[in-house]
């Protein structure tokens, strides 16, 4: 009677997968005509061979969409280690600065104070100093360019709750 | 794949910074990452997140693969680890949702229609669904993706004659549990 050891549990796997030797085969079946527990275990083991897929899949979705979702998810992480993004283009120096900016003043939580604060400048320049047409336009451009940064890197800052 | 540039020289061009590479990797192994994590967290929404996961890892920590195995082994590495700890998370902070076991099939008079009728696709996932992180994780790698066992072995840091053994064990429970007549939902455990 040969032992019910996991040499014995290796046979049974070969055997199941019919890649024993002649030899080690006859021994394994002399078992089992012997055995019936062992016949009935390895019953049961057949059942679980060629197993219908568990659940009808769904399409896989397409690779650009997944691709960028996994690029933004890099992305986060990176930033929250400290490390550089990858797979970014070159940006500009001003969009870089005006990037840097948004991303302090979110993780202070004070975006959103300071953009408002920004955008009223063109406003209060109307009201207040007509003749600084100028330099309200350039305010005005400003406080736009950090708003249109801050909503493009908005969703780089999201937290992941995970 | 005759004549295209094989996964590990993808992934030597990623270390080297190549943002193609790692896009063409993306698009090759996408649907298998998924599918991966599909069968062993029976949650499509999660399944899509943990291969997300599992790519984004790959691209921020390039460097992770020695080149002394196969991306395709080092990426489903990945995935099972990410699977295992959900699965894990899952079986200490979330309580069992009775009403979400499928009504078992009936069993049939002969064993050819009990087998038969017990593969039913929802009473299948069900089992597997019982079956430990580990087993399901090396069961579905050889039942569903074909892996060689030295593959399997590979992946989950085993001997073969460890995967072999674990991969018996695994079908003998799920068989048993499979057709099995009356048995309870932790007898296979």
């Amino acid at each position: 009677m040969m032992p019910h050891d996991e040499n014995w549990e290796l046979l049974l796997a070969e055997y199941l997968d019919q890649t024993l030797p002649a030899a080690l085969r006859q021994q394994v079946e002399a078992h089992l005509a012997e055995c019936p527990a062992c016949r009935e275990d390895l019953s049961a083991a057949r059942a679980a061979l060629n197993l219908p897929e568990p659940a009808t899949l769904a399409p896989i979705p397409p690779a650009a969409p997944f691709l960028e979702a996994v690029v933004r998810r890099a992305d986060r992480a990176a930033v929250a280690n400290g490390t550089a993004p990858q797979l970014h283009p070159r940006r500009g120096l001003v969009a870089s600065l005006m990037t840097r900016l948004a991303e302090n003043l979110a993780e202070r939580d004070q975006a959103g104070p300071v953009i408002w604060f920004l955008l009223s400048l063109p406003i209060m320049g109307a009201l207040y100093a007509p003749d600084m047409r100028a330099v309200v336009l350039a305010a005005g451009c400003l406080s736009l360019g950090a708003l249109i940064e801050y909503l493009v890197t908005k969703e780089v800052l999201m937290h992941d709750p995970r | 794949m005759a004549g295209s540039v094989t996964d590990e020289r993808l992934m030597q061009r990623l270390q080297a910074g190549d943002s193609g590479a790692f896009a063409t990797l993306v698009e090759r192994h996408r649907g298998h990452a998924i599918h991966f994590c599909r069968r062993m967290l029976q949650d499509p929404d999660m399944a899509e997140d943990m291969a997300q996961e599992g790519f984004a890892r790959i691209l921020l920590h390039p460097g992770g693969w020695s080149g002394s195995s196969r991306f395709t082994t080092y990426l489903f590495a990945i995935l099972k680890n990410l699977c295992i700890d959900e699965l894990r998370w899952r079986s200490r902070w979330q309580s069992r949702d009775l009403a979400a076991i499928p009504e078992r099939p009936d069993p049939g008079p002969t064993p050819e229609e009990q087998v038969s009728r017990s593969l039913d696709r929802e009473w299948v996932a069900h089992a597997i669904a019982q079956l430990s992180p580990d087993h399901r994780a090396a069961l579905i790698l050889r039942e569903y993706h074909r892996l060689s066992y030295q593959e399997i072995a590979a992946i989950m840091g085993w001997s073969d004659a460890k995967t072999k053994i674990t991969i018996y064990r695994a079908r003998l429970a799920l068989g048993k549990r499979l057709t099995a007549e009356g048995g309870t939902d932790d007898a296979a455990r």
